[in-house]
This record gives structure tokens, sequence and C-alpha cells, in this order.
């Protein structure tokens, strides 16, 4: 029972106000009131009984005479029916025989009216009444905030009988499916006009409530103006007395915006990792372009010289089949021998050569490893060699650790193929690299300047596999570890991190690959991050 | 002399690579190659070297700190980078110690032709100590009111570019500092750039504010400047609107015309270096003239074009620019064929300079009027006088 309705049913019901400026009747009537069981508050001044009644907390009975100083009986009525209080009082004017011609225009503002002199069983009966009417109004405005309530609650409220038929449909329900509350009650819930995009939804709704547990199911699609969305709902059964089911309650929301927002963020990370990356990557692939750039170009000046030179001995040639070739020819091809630097260009342009070579290798080394990292539109999994995946991301993050850490991996060459989301895995090793390589820069910093080491290794555990990163880093300070893989959680400067490294690969090994992640960490010795996933692939959560 | 460069990279194929594509200039440089920073502080220990040339991102020592330590072990080496890396913190953190920014992957004829410059600078300023202490300069003081207005300008809400780039296109130091950002490849390409305005849009009010607040790259003077060198300021900004001003009648295109403005106002820009450093190295300057103080900017005057050449010459400022503030005095040094912002600078200061009080008698005194005429300019003189006291009658009414 609502409160208000509470405390008048225990407390207020046996009071009432008395307002009488006639001095005999007070007497008379508080004596009556008291009789009949009444606790009784008097005044004989009409303004008084107002600012009484005006101020009270809680609904009062009062009984008001006619004409009263400052302010008439009715007067009082007329104004606590304009203030905000007026339901709940109940207002009984004492009327005189004399004015009952005025007695309808009395009852405009009060509640009732009582001819004087007063009949004792009369006024008990309109108390009775009187704190009915209190009850009822109290009850009745209660009930219209619980509906109010229900109604304005921001998820899907839908209300079933035991035969799974709608009685109750909030607001948000008629703005999911676009089914108003009239049209939709009484009918099953299976067959109410919600458009569910599979055809069995409607045998799925009869078997939950069969088994009349707390169900939940997440992303069933439906049809909203014929645009496929997605929902969640949990179904609880409202147990009865007799152990069987009073009936359901289905609580749920439409999803389809949490979820695209959750893959906006699963997408904003990678991007800003690709941006990340891509500033290294400029980096790795710059210095090989400047090197085959260079080198092309020394070929290029060397074959202008080798070119003359090449004439020139061709002129030899000529020369020597007519006869004896002049002094001087042969002074010119030294010249030229001199000029170009042929010993020079004979030991270097082979090495120009491979080292051009070596170059476009490396670029393209760096090019297909990104382009196997970031596995464009694999929603899918995948048997992949973990192994592999690993390099191509030790590959694709060199430029992040080469020049704080040493990289070794200590992989099982037997490890079976794991199905899996490539690029999110992938991901998720990358992140685990650049903090290790963070973690062990920050050492570098503060202490010596050489290098530290980055350990991954992988190995098979009955039907899982374990890939472990390791540092030798400045370790995760035992206070902030419980919130390492909370979003948003940052120890590095603004502009540094975005706080989403970890809470991605968390999400990524246990939500899309039902696996575990953890860590073991030692101040200033390193920390070591696992992760587990299954070898058969499940089912991943959105 | 043959030239001797010094080259860093912790790549040992990018510096064969550069070796070879080199090997043409054998002659005339002397060049070496070496792995890292500690390596390199002890070749240039061992021998001098006009030029260092540093990759940035290296391990241990990187670029920038080895740049930091040759700026003060070997102040009189010029400091180039040459870099890959496009994070803006890195860059910042090499914009004090390094004269010039070459990116990777830059054409080796980039390279050359940079190192052809600096190495050509090297003779413009032959005084050794002069040249330590300007290659030590990673900023010209700003006059200290127009700082203080950027400052406020800056800590607005929504500053404009066009407000900022008015307060930058006054001052020599801001002036020489943002064309040193866009001409070198420091926030990406390089462009050949002459008017501060266009430099302030191109560097972007963000990195402004980093240069102001954060680096100090707009310094200031630690105290209150003395009348005559305030004075400074002034003369320059109408020297400058008067450069342009001839530029623009002899119908120049739009570079010339602002180079004439740029050279215009850093066209003294010499005399503030050495009148700021007149006090750390008093020695020096009672060398060069023993009149000379922060009272008396004037008296650097033998001296001061190529001073601030050589700066803004380690800045990598445009060409023309340079050779207007190097020869301002005697342009026909410089071999001129035709107009050039180096003209316009030069009659430009020779008018300002006849406007001052008790020097209208001179009338031609310090124009190269035979240079005027084998240029074939001599009757210019007259327009360009008209549309100097235009300015110059503008300038008075708006003061």
């Amino acid at each position: 029972m609502d409160s208000t309705v509470s405390k008048l049913a225990a407390t207020r019901s046996s009071r009432v106000l008395l307002a009488e400026s006639d001095k005999v009747s007070l007497t008379h009537i508080r004596d009556l009131l008291s009789r009949i069981g009444y606790e009784v508050v008097t005044t004989e001044n009409g303004l008084q009984a107002l600012n009484f009644l005006e101020q009270s907390k809680s609904p009062e009975l009062a009984v008001l005479s006619w004409t009263l100083p400052e302010m008439d009986g009715i007067e009082v009525c007329r104004r606590l029916k304009k203030s905000s209080h007026h339901l709940n009082h109940y207002t009984i004017l004492l009327t005189p025989w004399s004015k009952q011609t005025e007695r309808t225009t009395a009852l405009e503002g009060a509640d009732a009216s009582l001819f004087k002199p007063v009949d004792v069983r009369e006024l008990r009966l309109r108390l009775q009444i009187g704190t009915q009417t209190i009850l009822e109004r109290a009850l009745r405005q209660s009930h219209s905030e619980t509906e109010l309530f229900l109604r304005c609650v921001p998820s899907i409220l839908i209300g079933l009988d035991s035969d799974g038929r709608i009685t109750r449909w909030n607001l948000t329900a008629t703005n999911t499916f676009g089914l108003e509350e009239k049209d939709v009650k009484g009918k099953p819930i299976g067959d109410c006009g919600i458009e569910w995009s599979n055809p069995e939804m409607k045998k799925e709704i009869d078997r939950w409530l069969r088994t009349a547990i707390e169900y939940r199911c997440d992303n069933l699609p439906y049809l909203h103006g014929g645009e496929k969305r997605l929902l969640g709902l949990t179904v609880r059964s409202i147990p009865s007395e007799d152990a069987n089911s009073d009936g359901f309650i289905v609580t749920g929301a439409d999803v389809t915006h949490r979820l695209s927002l959750e893959a906006q963020l699963r997408q904003s990370q990678k991007l800003e990792a690709i941006g990340q990356l891509a500033a290294g990557m400029a980096h790795e692939i710059n210095t090989p372009t400047q090197y085959v750039g260079d080198n092309t170009r020394f070929l290029k000046d060397a074959w202008d010289s080798l070119a003359d030179l090449l004439d020139h001995s061709r002129h030899l040639r000529r020369v020597a089949e007519s006869g004896k070739v002049a002094a001087e020819e042969l002074a010119k091809f030294d010249q030229l021998v001199e000029e170009a630097d042929l010993d020079y260009l004979m030991k270097e342009i082979p090495r120009a050569l491979e080292q051009a070579t070596e170059g476009l290798q490396r670029v393209t080394k760096i090019i297909s490893g990104m382009k196997e990292f970031s596995h464009p539109g694999s929603e899918e999994k995948h048997e992949i060699d973990l192994n592999k995946a690993i390099e191509t991301t030790i590959a694709v993050t060199r430029h992040e650790w080469k020049y704080s850490a040493d990289l070794v991996t200590r992989f099982d060459e037997n490890l079976p193929r794991v199905a899996c989301l490539a690029g999110e895995f992938n991901q998720a090793v990358l992140n685990l690299i650049i903090n290790a390589s963070h973690a062990i820069a920050g050492v570098a910093a503060s202490e010596d300047k050489s290098k530290g080491t980055i350990t991954i290794s992988t190995r098979q555990e009955g039907e899982w596999v374990e890939i472990a990163v390791a540092d030798t880093g400045t370790g995760i300070p035992l206070e902030i570890q419980p919130r390492m893989f909370e979003p948003f959680f940052t120890t590095k400067e603004v502009g540094k991190g975005t706080g989403q490294g970890l809470a991605l690969a968390h999400s990524v090994i246990v939500n899309r690959h039902q696996g575990k992640i953890w860590f073991e960490s030692e101040a200033g010795k390193g920390t070591t991050f696992f992760m587990k996933i299954p070898i058969k692939a499940k089912p991943a959560l959105p | 002399m043959t030239k001797r460069i010094l080259f860093v990279d912790d790549e040992p194929l990018v510096l064969n690579g550069i070796e070879r594509s080199l090997r043409t200039m054998r002659k005339e440089w002397q060049m070496e190659f070496v792995l890292g920073g500690s390596e390199a502080l002890e070749t240039m220990a061992r021998n001098p070297f006009d030029v260092v040339i540093s990759d940035m991102r290296m391990p241990r020592m990187d670029g920038a700190q080895l740049l930091e330590q040759v700026k003060h072990r070997f102040p009189q080496t010029v400091r180039m980078a040459l870099s890959g890396q496009s994070d803006r913190d890195t860059i910042f953190r090499c914009i004090g110690p390094t004269h010039q920014y070459l990116s990777k992957p830059c054409d080796i004829e980039e390279i050359k032709q940079k190192l052809t410059r600096a190495l050509a600078l090297r003779d413009v300023l032959h005084h050794p100590e002069l040249k330590q202490m300007v290659s030590r300069m990673e900023a010209v003081p700003s006059l200290p009111a127009l700082l203080k207005s950027l400052k406020l300008l800056l800590d607005c809400p929504n500053p404009s570019v066009s407000g900022v780039s008015d307060l930058i296109v006054q001052d020599m130091g801001m002036t020489a500092k943002v064309l040193q950002l866009v001409n070198c490849a420091f926030l990406g390409t390089p462009a050949r750039v002459a008017s501060a305005k266009q430099a302030v849009s191109m560097v972007g009010l963000d990195n402004i504010k980093i240069l102001v607040h954060t680096l100090g790259l707009f310094s200031e003077f630690t105290d209150t400047l003395p009348d005559p060198l305030t004075h400074l300021w002034c003369h320059s900004l109408t020297t400058a609107r008067f450069a342009q001003a001839i530029a623009r009648t002899e119908k120049s295109d739009d570079y010339t015309i602002e180079c004439a403005f740029t050279a215009g106002l850093l066209h003294n820009i010499g005399s503030l270096i050495l009148a700021c450093s007149s006090e750390e190295h008093s020695s020096l300057t009672q060398e060069i003239t023993a009149t000379a103080s922060r009272n008396n900017p004037e008296a650097f005057n033998n001296i001061h074009p190529q001073v601030g050449a050589y700066l803004l010459g380690l800045w990598g400022l445009p060409a023309e620019i340079i050779e207007a503030v190097a020869w301002h005095h005697e342009p026909s040094h410089a071999k001129p064929t035709q107009f050039s912002p180096l003209i316009a600078v030069h009659v430009a200061a020779h008018y300002n300079q006849r406007r001052q009080p008790g020097q209208a008698a001179r009338k031609h005194e310090g124009l190269d009027e035979s240079l005027i005429s084998h240029l074939g300019l001599q009757e210019r003189l007259v327009f360009w006088e008209e549309a100097c006291s235009e300015i110059a009658a503008e300038r008075a009414a708006n003061a």
C-alpha cells in the first residue's frame, strides 16, 4: 500500500479540525466529537482554519461553521479547493437552517454540509464517509502515479496472464513495436502483431511460457516499419501462492542502437590503432624508400659514365681492327675510366642493386603485413595459424618496440589451427605488444638506456591454446591492477592512450572468443599478459 | 677548402645509399657516415664539421638529443635533420636545436641543394665567434607588446587566424620562426613561402600555441627595452611596407611582393640579434665595435646584414629574402640583373632612412644610383617615391 494511504489509515483518520466562532456551539460539537472517538483541534477563526489545513502535511477532516471571523466557512472551502492540498482534505460545512436556500452554493466548495443544530448520528456518518473519501482519493492518486511510472519506464514492460495473454503494455512497448495498448490487450504475446523475423518465434515464446523460469534472450530480430531491428528480452514468471504461475512480466529493450554503438566503438579503436600504426609504418616505409631512391639515383649516374666508357670501348675496337691504336685514344680511355671511377663502380653497383632490391622487399613485406593484419571484412571465425598471425603483428609493430626492446618468440610449433576472428585477435595481440613496449620504454626513460625484452609464447593446453606476452617493463602498481581492463582507464599521458587497448583485448578474448585474459605483474620486474582461447569455436557474443 | 659533412643514421643501408649517390660531390665535400649519436659526437670531437645531418629516431641517443649536444659542443656546425618521423611530439622536440628539417624520403637532389646552400652561407659571415653565436640561437626575441597581445589573443576561446597573423607579420622573430617551420619540412611537405601570413595559416593555431606556450620559440626580453631598440620594429615595419609598395609598383608577381615585404621587415634582424647578444657576448661585440650597445643598434651597421642573413639562411628561408637581407646596404655585391626584392628593400630602407629627422638633406646618399640606372630603373624612382609617400602619409594618419 502507498505510504500516504497507510499513514492516513494508521494515524490521522481520527483527528478533526473544528472551526466555530460561537462558544456554545464550539463546546457542544467538540464534546460530541470527543464522544464518538475523535481527537479535536479547535479554532474560532476562519483564516486560522485555512492556514492549519493548508499547512498540514497529512489529509484532514474538517468541520467548519458558516460564519467565522476574518474568513467565513464557504470561503475557506473555496480557497482550499483551489490550493494543491484540496484533494487530501474532507470538509463539512455547518449550515444554519436560515441559510437553507444557499446550501447548494455552499456545497460547491465543501465536500458535505450539515444543518445546525448538529445531529450526532449524522455527524458520525459524515465523518466516516469523509475518512473513506480521503482513503479513496489517496488510493486513486497512488494508482495513477504507478501507472504513470510504468508508462514512462524507458524499457519495454509487458504484463501477461498465466495463459500468455497481454494484460499490460507500456508506452515504450507501444513505441518500440508501433502497436497501441488497446490493440494488443487480451491477445497472446506470440500473436499480438509484433513482426518477428524468425517464423519459429511463436513456438519459441510458447516454450518460454511453459518452462516458467526466468528466460533471457538477446538479439531477437524483428521488423519495425519494414526495418530490421534487434531486441533483447527477459521473461519472468510471477509466482502465485499455489506454486503455479500467476502470469509473466516481459521486460526488454531495442538493442539495435546499442549494438551499433558497440560496433562503432570497436571500429574506432581499430582506426585509432591503425592511425598509430600508420605513423610508425610511414617511418618504416620511408627508410627503405630513401635508400632505394638513392641507390637508383646512383645507378643512373653510374650508367651515364659507363655508357661513355662503353661507347669509347666500341670505338677503340673499331680502331684496333683497322690497325694500330693511337696513344691519345688509349689516354682518352684511361681518362674516362678515371672520371667514371670505374673501380668504385665495379665494387658498388652490385651492392647498390642488391640493397635497392632488399629495400623493395622490405616495403613489400610491410605492406602485405599490414593487409594481413587488418583482415578486412572477416566477420566469421576461420581456423588460422596463430603463430603466423602473431608473427605478422610483430612485423607491423616493429617500429613500436625496436628502439626499446628485443622481441623473442617461443612458439609451440605443433600448435593446432584455432578458430578465430583473425582481425580482432591480431588487434588484441597488437595492443598487448604496444603496452609491453611502452612499459619497457618507461624503464628505459627512467633508468639506464639498455634495451628490454618482450617474450611472446604460445602453447596448447587441452582444448585451449594459451598465448603469453611478457615484458621486462615497469610492472603494474598493485593499486591499479583491478582497473586494468576498464574502458577509458589509462595511466598514459593525455594524447598517448585512450584507455581502450586492454578493454578491447578483454572484449575480444572474453566475449568474441569465449576465452580468458589475465595478467601477472611485479613492480620493477615486468608484466605477463595471458590469453586463453578455445581451439573449437563457440558462438561469439556481439 | 673542402667542406666537411657528417651523416648520422642507425640504418646502414640509408648511409650506403647517400654515400653512393653523393659520390659525385667527393671532390668538394668530405663526407663521413656514422651509425649513432655517440659515434657522431666522438667523430666531431676529432675533427670539426661544417654540417651535421642526422636521422631523428635512433636507439639510445636520438636525433633531437644529438643535435642539442652538437649545439652546445660544436656550435659553429650547421644542424640538419633528415627524418621519416611524422609524430608531432618528436618533431616539436627537435625544432629548437635543428636549423633545417628534411623529410624522408627526400630526393638526393634536394639534399644536395640544401647542403650546397648551407655551405655557401658559411662564407657569408667570416667571424667564427659570430657564427657560433648565431648558430646557437633558437629564437629571436619578440617585441614584448606584440608577444603579450599574441598570448592574450591565443587564450581567447576562438582566436582568428587573421588576428594572429596580423600580429605575427609585425614582428621579426615570430615572422622568421614561422617561415622556418614551413620552408623546412617540419610540418609536412616543405613549401617555398615568403609570407608570414600564409605561413601562419599553414602552421595552424594549435601549433602556434605550442610554439608560444610550451616551446617558448617566440621568446621575450627578460628586461625592459631601451627606446632605440624598440624603434627597430617601427623602422622595420615601415621599410617592409615601402618595399612591398615598390614591388607592387613594378607589378611583380605575388611571391616577389611577399619576399619584398618580409625581407623589408627582416632587413635589420641582424642588429636585433647583435643588440640582444651584446650583453652576453660583451667581449665579442667590443671587438666588432667599441661603441655598439643596446642603446645604439645602428652601430652594428657594417656587420648586421651578414649576421641576419646567416641566421635566416640557417633557418632555410627563401634565397630571395636572404639575398635582400645580406646585401641591402651594397646591392651591387649580389650582381642583380633585374628588379628583385633586394632592390625593393635597398630603396625602401633608403627612403625610410631619409624620413628620419635631420636626414632629409642627404637626398640620395646611400642609394646605389649607378646600379639603379644600370638596371634601367632610374625612371621608376619617382613612382616608387610616390608610392612610399602615400604609405607614410597613411601610417601618419593612422598614428
